[in-house]
């Protein structure tokens, strides 16, 4: 199950100058990809060498897949696929604005402003997520935190 | 690069009514088994290899990723987790009810950001329109 940390934080609030508290998800650490396989092959059988080279092998096939126009399911994980976002740029207001058009003739790929390749987690993964236990950091490496702001001492 | 679907989609716009709207759909959906496939072709790798990729991925993501950590996966991208929250008045109230939602955020790798700028499209499909809310 999902195991979540969290601080708390605050601000203030423009329109009336009061402060407003919330929390924060504390990032643990990154894993960079050398780390990812080190983790890996605790619970691997197969060797380091391999497990990277097939580590690699599935981020090429996945984005190859892609970009060339298919969504990729990972079972137990998720859905890999491109979106678009639309727009057409307007030299006068130097803003984006909208693309939609009242009929089909007008509609064209140029309102296209943007690809992009998005991740959606599978079920069994959001609702571990909607699950999730959390628990309360007052310590991080910097120090302690209060509200925001970060003591050394 | 490979040559992107494209359709027409219709979505409701603010103050009512509808607009069409240019849109993407991919051609077909790419299971294990293909995706199997296609990283022993691509790398030389034997099968046993490629499902243990598939696996750790898996692996990783559950122990990691859900657990906080922000996790590079080589030539795919970063998986991490962030969170969409409401504030309180007062410290005491902030808690995990601030939490609205958590999301799994991911950024892929900069090789695939870019060629995904230079995808190139299709023609519009005239007679293909999808109701959207």
């Amino acid at each position: 199950m999902a195991n979540l940390g969290f601080y708390k934080t605050s601000r203030e609030d423009e329109a009336t100058g009061a402060k407003r508290y919330t929390v924060r998800l504390v990032p643990y650490s990154v894993i960079d990809k050398q780390a990812v396989v080190d983790l890996a092959l605790k619970d691997s059988n197969i060797n380091r060498q391999d497990l990277a080279a097939g580590f690699a092998a599935l981020g090429q096939a996945i984005e190859d897949f892609v970009l060339n126009g298919h969504s990729v399911t990972l079972d137990g994980l998720g859905n890999f696929r491109l979106t678009c976002k639309t727009g057409e740029w307007d030299d006068r207001t130097q803003k984006w604005k909208s693309a939609g058009k009242e009929s089909m003739d007008d509609v064209s790929t140029d309102g296209i402003r943007g690809v992009y390749v998005r991740f959606r987690p599978c079920k069994a993964l959001r609702e571990e997520i909607n699950h999730a236990s959390f628990f309360e950091v007052t310590n991080t490496l910097f120090g302690k935190t209060k509200g925001g702001k970060l003591n050394f001492s | 690069m490979g040559t992107l679907k494209t359709t027409i989609t219709q979505r409701t716009v603010p103050g009512g009514g509808r607009k069409l709207y240019p849109n993407i759909v991919s051609f077909k959906n790419i299971g294990n088994d293909e995706l199997i496939e296609r990283m022993m072709q691509n790398s030389g790798i034997n099968k046993v290899v490629a499902i243990a990729a598939a696996a750790a991925l898996r692996q990783v993501f559950t122990n990691y990723v859900l657990n906080g950590h922000t996790v590079q996966i080589p030539q795919l991208g970063t998986f991490s987790l962030s969170a969409r929250t409401k504030s309180v008045a007062s410290k005491d109230l902030a808690g995990p009810s601030c939490i609205k939602a958590i999301k799994i955020r991911f950024t892929p790798v900069s090789t695939t950001m870019q060629a995904a700028k230079s995808v190139k499209f299709s023609s519009l499909i005239d007679d293909d329109v999808l109701n959207m809310e």
